[in-house]
């Protein structure tokens, strides 16, 4: 059976723009073999209430998956002793952490099954001239990662294409 | 070893996609707007992306349904410059597994299983509430039935195979 409906909006409606400041951002590289043991790197470190903002991943090179996870400042420093690590050392090819950055994300209704969500928030930002550091749409959450001081010029830029309740 | 039992609501495999990977080097013009534009006029969904800048270089990644592959191919080979700058890798789809609650012990226990299942990572990507990971089609269902058999989840959770779509027209 096949159902037909009919949605229509003169703007994107979104259920808000959230921004977050004050953001650290780690990235490893790693050869993808070593992804279990990254893993549990990570699960042994991710108790205590250690909760991640944002996190991406994808082969920048054929042999490189690079993660990218982005954290509240306050574990800033679980993450230089995390990167610090022997374990971590010898499995990453390298591991950075950028500090500040900030966030901003929004979602909206049936995002996951729309086109040209994301050409419309990247053709807003590059009319503003805003640069972002990272990028991630899956399900109904458009999240971009940005230098200090940028997220709210982001978000004016995104609020002229997009609906903010 | 995984400590305590990981717990969640759901576990969702997409239908079959193709990866678009876009790699840019030192460049005024960037190939990832003009995708996403030509994606957008032409009505393509993309159910995954993840776009990271390092300096000047850029890679991104994306993900289409095979149904519109052809299309999209198409509309890129019209585009010369374009075309040459993109890498397909067809046959690919997404495990998504909900909800994160933020918790990186979460990811770290799902990062260590899909390691240890075997199955390839081309992508994943936190939403506000899941995570999604791009791996081979082939794949999808050992990669979840291994996933299942350590993570609880409700007795009535729903199947993992989408059995409603929904199409943006």
């Amino acid at each position: 059976m096949e159902t037909i409906a009919v949605y229509w909006e003169e703007n994107i409606r979104t259920y808000g723009i959230q921004v977050e400041k004050n953001l650290c951002l780690a990235r490893a590289d790693i050869l993808p073999t070593r992804l279990a043991a990254l893993g549990q790197q990570i699960a042994d470190s991710g108790g205590d209430g250690a909760d991640f903002r944002l996190i991406l991943a994808h082969p920048y090179e054929p042999e490189v998956l690079s993660i990218t996870m982005v954290f509240r400042d306050i574990f800033r420093e679980r993450l230089l002793e995390f990167g610090a690590r022997q374990a971590v050392k010898n499995l990453s090819r390298s591991f950075i952490i950028d500090f500040p950055v900030e966030m901003l994300y929004f979602h909206g209704p049936h995002f996951g099954d729309r086109y040209g969500i994301a050409d419309m928030a990247g053709h807003a930002l590059r009319k503003n001239d805003i640069r972002y550091i990272a990028m991630g749409c899956s399900a109904a959450s458009v999240h971009l990662i940005f230098p200090e001081n940028l997220a709210d010029k982001a978000r004016k830029a995104l609020a002229s294409v997009f609906q903010i309740p | 070893m995984m400590r305590g039992t990981l717990r969640a609501d759901g576990i969702k495999l997409s239908l079959e996609m193709t990866l678009i990977s876009i790699r840019t080097s030192s460049s005024a013009w960037d190939p990832n707007a003009r995708f996403l534009k030509l994606m957008g006029e032409n009505r393509i969904n993309l159910p995954f992306l993840c776009d990271a800048a390092r300096g000047t270089s850029k890679l991104g990644t994306y993900c289409i349904l095979s149904e519109d592959t052809p299309k999209a191919k198409r509309v890129i080979a019209a585009d010369e410059t374009l075309a040459t700058r993109l890498e397909y890798l067809p046959y690919v789809g997404s495990i998504t597994v909900f909800p994160h609650n933020f918790n990186l012990a979460f990811i770290g226990v799902i990062l260590q299983l899909v390691g240890q299942s075997g199955a390839p990572l081309y992508g994943l990507a936190t939403s506000i509430s899941a995570l999604t990971m791009i791996t081979d089609f082939s794949r999808l269902e050992q990669a979840a039935a291994h996933l299942a058999r350590h993570v609880s989840l409700p007795v009535n959770h729903s199947p993992f195979n989408p059995d409603i779509r929904i199409k943006s027209m």
